[in-house]
């Protein structure tokens, strides 16, 4: 068992969740017993437990929109609050599949099924609404789109051939390697900018390696991990 | 979302509930009637879904019934249909779930009724189904009906294994209680609250009317 007070806990969005598992192995222990584990799953589902009073040290979400509520509710340390990386988006599609030329080729009929996040809890469906809407292919759509439950599931559904195509962050798609094909880059306009945050989470005691965790996270070695898994760097303050 | 989740359930939970009422009464009554090798591991393989996890009752489903699953795929094949996230999708989970209540409920209504008057109309020149419908089945009434009572309750109530074969598609497969994880993840505890007292009301009817059944004439 690992001691409580050792144990630093981290809400991640899922897909940052294997760059933090690898910064945390980097960022190593400062006394036996010590672990940082990372909990990955859609940003909005990690808010909501956080607001019921998850005992999470550390928030990272893949949009600031969560970590703006969490700020309004008091539940972050003020001033702790920092961009970690940035994302694309892409269009993946079944590997027996040929990719659209662009994101408007999603209209054709050979993708009977298109996976996106489920927007209302998943920042990358939300990403992708706002693109789908505006290039205005979101009613003709509408039928043709299964939400999933967070962008690893949306990219899974696509492996397994359940669904034709999905919009997924690139990093995603490049996880899956030659088990999707893929298709173009959905141009960065068409939605809100991919920025991941992170803050501390306000809890009883302090909490120091986390707080150490975060900043390793934000110098050199931690965005050379970011970087090395595909990920963009933040955006310049 | 409320209403649209209320119809989708209820039509789910009938359907579900039509076929389970007689597939559970079928196989039931097979297990109560017949001793044959193996019949307890039958009984056994049928009660399954009743003590799985429902995840993995859903990721079965998935593996047999996706697009390329091993039903799923040659279904696909022969007809162009697909089950995962379709109305079907919700059924199937849900009348998969739903069965094991049915199937022992029938069991045991059968196992006590008297095979004698089964074996009395058919010497009087009953045919088969004509003892099936005029003598067993009356016989056996209460504890069907409380078991297909049950399996309704149960068909309305399933989360795990339409989550993952169905999905969460507002208005085509968010049933009831997906509706209600939806809102609690979304912090909307009215919503959230509204259904759970709904689902909540719905189940002690269910209940009430399975008490009903199961007390002696």
């Amino acid at each position: 068992m690992i001691p409580v007070a050792l144990a630093v806990l981290v809400a991640s969005a899922i897909s940052l969740k294997a760059p933090l598992e690898e910064a945390a192995a980097a960022f190593g222990v400062a006394e036996p017993g010590e672990a940082i584990t990372v909990q990955g799953a859609a940003s909005g589902v990690l808010l909501a437990q956080v607001e019921n009073g998850a005992p999470f040290d550390l928030f990272v979400s893949a949009s600031p929109a969560e970590l703006d509520r969490l700020a309004k509710s008091g539940r972050l340390i003020p001033g702790t609050r920092v961009a970690l990386a940035t994302n694309r988006l892409v269009v993946i599609v079944r590997k027996d599949l040929a990719p659209p030329e662009s994101l408007d080729g999603l209209d054709d009929p050979r993708f009977e099924k298109i996976a996106i996040g489920n927007p209302k809890t998943v920042p990358a469906g939300r990403y992708a609404a706002e693109a789908l809407k505006a290039r205005g292919l979101l009613p003709r759509l509408e039928r043709r789109l299964i939400p999933a439950e967070n962008v690893r599931q949306v990219l899974d559904e696509v492996v397994r051939g359940e669904v034709d195509a999905a919009l997924v962050y690139a990093t995603e798609a490049k996880l899956a390697g030659d088990k999707v094909a893929l298709g173009p880059e959905v141009p960065e306009a068409l939605h809100d900018p991919i920025v991941y945050e992170a803050a501390l989470v306000r809890r009883e005691k302090d909490a120091p390696r986390a707080e150490a965790f975060l900043r390793f996270l934000t110098e050199g070695a931690g965005r050379a991990i970011f970087a090395k898994q595909g990920f963009g760097p933040p955006p310049p303050r | 979302m409320i209403a649209a989740a209320l119809g989708l359930s209820i039509a789910v939970a009938a359907v579900a509930t039509t076929v389970v009422a007689v597939a559970g009464a079928a196989t039931g009554r097979l297990l109560a009637r017949r001793a044959f090798r193996g019949r307890e591991i039958v009984d056994a393989l049928l009660t399954l879904p009743l003590v799985l996890p429902p995840t993995v009752t859903g990721y079965g489903l998935l593996v047999l019934l996706g697009r390329h699953g091993w039903l799923g795929g040659p279904l696909r094949a022969a007809t162009g249909l697909t089950i995962p996230f379709t109305f079907g999708a919700c059924a199937i989970a849900a009348a998969v779930m739903a069965f094991p209540l049915m199937h022992r409920a029938a069991r045991v209504a059968f196992d006590d009724t008297d095979a004698r008057y089964a074996i009395a109309a058919a010497s009087l020149g009953a045919s088969p189904s004509r003892t099936l419908l005029a003598v067993e089945i009356p016989l056996a009434r209460r504890g069907l009906a409380a078991g297909i009572a049950l399996a309704f309750a149960r068909a309305l109530g399933e989360f795990g294994a339409t989550l993952m074969l169905a999905g969460n598609i507002p208005g085509r497969t968010q049933t009831l209680p997906l509706a209600v994880y939806e809102a609690a993840m979304l912090g909307e505890s009215r919503a959230a609250l509204l259904l759970c007292l709904l689902l909540t009301g719905v189940s002690v009817v269910v209940l009430l009317l399975v008490g009903r059944l199961g007390r002696p004439r």
